[in-house]
């Protein structure tokens, strides 16, 4: 009997203490923080679930893409004892456009394998490079990938930035296809502020179009007014939209526009050295 | 000469915590060559261990048990045995041929002898109606005649049967005492376990019974002949009285 | 091997076969497979271009975890299975040791698994063929060093299954199948973490399996180049050493266990 109630009681123990704990730390998820403060996701237990089955699997696609750029080789970030030895090995490249700052390869050089035979065997049987002088594939090759991590999960916003980055980089009259993924983004998350700040630099360097990206990046600081995102993503674009406002006014030689937005963004953002830079000139 | 010699068999089966369950206990007996012997006892009377250790499939804990004065475990043993163990589930996803091609070939069986023999057995066991039929959809009794023909195979001098009426029907009963008294004419030695009195009285030379993991009587059915009730009524009485004194050398 | 020894094997591998086939688990992971490449290529139809390498992916991805469960399944029950029906007795009453009927249940599993594998691999390369995305020729090492691998994942699935009871020698065989990349990069960062130079940690990493050490999949998907002949012929000699040990420690219990 007292068997028969342990379970159960474990079991509503279990359900308490999960309550609690999820009052004392709210879970604030990327998403979350490109919603409003309060959202879907922090209110209803089944889109929760549902939100973080694809945010996972938008999740699982991204880093997939890092393997796919590197042909299936995996990088991983160094700890900080590998970062202060000199065995192992930064992932780098001959033209300096690969480059990964702290990261190494999964699998090691032979110089700092221990495994002898079995290393060398790992380094045939398993996708390998020596990270010095590492390759990339075709940007064409990963394009699905942001796809369809943007289709599974619709506020996955960093999915949209780096995604309509390289359907530039893969082809530079791509452009209009770019500015299409990225107002898709946009639609879809109303609230964030890198994807704002994202249109403001496009419509500024590659459109031409000055009005256009102030409307951009006006928009980008609303969304970010009176909060400070913790997402990184989000954080950046808030800087930015500060940094592309001060450079644009310098640009059209706008200075008392520039120290203007200079001066608030380091209001937000005190330690900035780009912005202070731009408010001395 | 003694086709099977058991010698003071003893099987512990250990436990955790608790004393180790001895499920025969010094049996000693012997089955001649030709001869038909029922082993006889009670639900947990020890005769299935008997069985799986006379097989090799159960070492004892100690005393010896001979095949044709080989060692029990020893695979050139078997080479003249046929055995059928009890309730076995031959393979769902075979039929009735198969099963018998797969332990005929295990048996050293091959080409053209293997396939005479498998057709012969379908036919004396009466399957061969069911020979392609998956094993899933045969009946109890089919069934058990496909373990009956499986330990046919090969011709076996000995033939170790573990309640081999089970799951038959009446007229399957009479066909397979029909059978084992034609593998008697042939010569084959017979020892099988059986709930079934009726049939052991029908065609056995001799019975054991055992109790408790203990031989407690030892006939044959000729010195049984004077006995006044049925064979049932005797080893009613024999495992009561062996129950008694057991009990009594309990308490002593 | 001795002409007994390959007769109780083939007997048992045609019996084992036939059940296998019959008992239609193939069909319905083949017909998964399929699905999952197909599922693939519908973002096709969406607009989405460039899929080859992500189909490949799929593909490679599913052949892998399916063949990996299906070995585990297939080998898991090949003894327990015959002892639950009670069949192991009328197997080891016919004149064969129970050493015998290890290797040919062994070779039952390994053929089977191994069948199944081809089955899959070999549709699906033929499927994402018609979807015009080719293989370069590593697809043939993968296909051998896969092979190999599969023989070694059953002859520790099978000494796993004379120690454990069914369930749980699954969930360890799975364990040590899926965990085993993990567990051989947490060694080796624990061994440059820590400086563990320790014999213990080298034992650890030669004892762990290495089932990741037989999936070329990664390198079909991404067009790499055939790797020496030398490695396939290490990884064969791994193969037999291990899955040798391996099937050594399933006999060193098998032959004195107490059955049923």
């Amino acid at each position: 009997m007292k068997a028969v109630l342990l379970i159960p009681g474990l079991c509503v123990g279990a359900v308490v203490a999960g309550a609690c704990v999820r009052l004392v730390l709210p879970i604030h998820t990327q998403r979350a923080e490109t919603l409003d403060a309060i959202t879907l996701y922090d209110r209803s237990a089944m889109v929760s679930v549902m939100g973080e089955f694809r945010g996972s699997l938008a999740g699982y696609l991204w880093l997939k893409t890092d393997e796919y750029t590197h042909g299936g080789v995996r990088l991983r970030p160094m700890t900080e004892r590998e970062k202060q030895s000199e065995k192992v090995h930064r992932a780098s490249s001959a033209d300096g456009l690969h480059d990964h700052p702290d990261e190494t390869g999964v699998i090691p050089e032979p110089e700092r394998d221990p495994r002898w035979l079995w290393g060398d065997l790992e380094r045939h049987i398993q996708p390998y490079f020596d990270v010095r002088h590492h390759f990339h594939r075709p940007v064409r090759e990963v394009l699905p990938l942001y796809r369809l991590m943007t289709w599974a999960d619709p506020t996955f916003v960093q999915g949209y930035l780096v995604g309509a980055q390289m359907i530039l980089f893969d082809n530079k009259n791509n452009l209009p296809e770019a500015l299409a993924f990225l107002q898709e983004g946009a639609r879809n998350n109303p609230k964030s502020i890198a994807i704002f700040t994202e249109l403001g630099r496009y419509a500024l360097i590659h459109q031409n179009n000055p009005q256009l990206a102030e409307r951009y990046l006006l928009r980008a600081i609303e969304n970010g007014a009176n909060w400070m995102p913790e997402n990184p993503f989000e954080r950046e674009g808030l800087l930015h939209a500060y940094r592309w406002l001060a450079l644009k006014a310098y640009k059209y030689g706008d200075r008392a526009q520039m120290r203007l937005w200079a001066q608030r963004g380091l209001e937000r953002f005190p330690d900035d050295p780009p912005l202070k830079m731009l408010l001395s000139k | 000469m003694a086709v099977v010699e058991v010698r003071n068999l003893v099987i512990e089966y250990r436990r955790l915590f608790r004393p180790p369950l001895r499920a025969v206990d010094n049996l000693s007996f012997e089955v001649r060559e030709g001869e038909i012997v029922g082993f006889l006892g009670v639900n947990g009377a020890g005769k299935t261990s008997t069985i799986k250790a006379i097989m090799g499939f159960q070492p004892p804990t100690s005393g010896s048990i001979r095949l044709f004065g080989l060692s029990a475990t020893d695979p050139r043993a078997r080479q003249q045995v046929g055995f059928l163990p009890e309730t076995a589930l031959y393979s769902p996803y075979l039929t009735p041929y198969e099963t018998l091609r797969l332990y005929g070939e295990l048996h050293g069986l091959r080409g053209h002898a293997l396939k005479a023999q498998v057709e012969a057995l379908l036919e004396a066991l009466k399957i061969d109606h069911k020979a392609h039929t998956l094993n899933k959809h045969l009946s109890k009794g089919m069934l058990q005649r496909v373990g009956i023909a499986q330990a046919l195979l090969g011709d076996p001098k000995l033939l170790v049967l573990d309640e081999v009426s089970s799951g038959l029907d009446p007229i399957g009963r009479r066909e397979l005492r029909d059978l084992l008294k034609v593998q008697q004419a042939r010569g084959v030695t017979i020892f099988f376990s059986s709930h079934d009195l009726n049939e052991v009285a029908t065609i056995c030379d001799r019975i054991l019974i055992l109790h408790q993991g203990r031989l407690i009587a030892e006939h044959t059915l000729s010195e049984l002949a004077g006995y006044p009730g049925s064979l049932e009524d005797y080893f009613v009485a024999t495992v009561q009285s062996g129950r008694d004194a057991l009990l009594k050398e309990v308490a002593a | 091997m001795s002409a007994r020894t390959w007769q109780i094997t083939r007997a048992m591998l045609t019996a084992g076969t036939l059940e296998t086939l019959r008992r239609k688990e193939l069909y319905v992971i083949a017909i998964l497979a399929v699905l999952m490449v197909l599922g693939a290529y519908t973002f096709h139809f969406f607009g989405v271009r460039g899929l080859e390498i992500f189909i490949k992916d799929v593909a490679f991805t599913a052949i892998g975890v399916l063949t990996t469960v299906l070995t585990v399944f297939i080998t898991a029950r090949q003894i327990p299975d015959e002892i639950q029906r009670r069949t192991i007795y009328p197997l080891l009453a016919r004149p064969i040791s129970r050493g015998q009927l290890l290797f040919a249940k062994w070779a039952t599993a390994t053929f089977t698994a191994g069948f199944c594998f081809l089955v899959l691999a070999l549709l699906t390369a033929g499927l994402i063929a018609t979807l015009s995305i080719g293989l370069k020729p590593i697809f043939i090492q993968y296909l051998l060093l896969k092979l190999l691998g599969i023989g070694w994942l059953c002859a520790m699935v099978i000494a796993l299954s004379v120690y454990l009871t069914p369930p749980a020698c699954i969930t360890l065989s799975l364990i040590l199948a899926f965990g085993s990349g993990l567990f051989n990069r947490l060694l080796l960062m624990a061994h440059w973490e820590s400086g563990l130079d320790a014999l213990w940690v080298n034992l650890l990493y030669g004892i762990l399996p290495h089932w990741d050490f037989f999936d070329m999949g990664k390198k079909v998907v991404y067009d790499w180049a055939m790797v020496p002949w030398w490695v396939l012929g290490a990884m064969g000699g791994y193969a037999v050493l291990n899955g040798g040990l391996w099937l050594l420690l399933g006999w060193l219990k098998f032959r004195k266990q107490v059955l049923g």
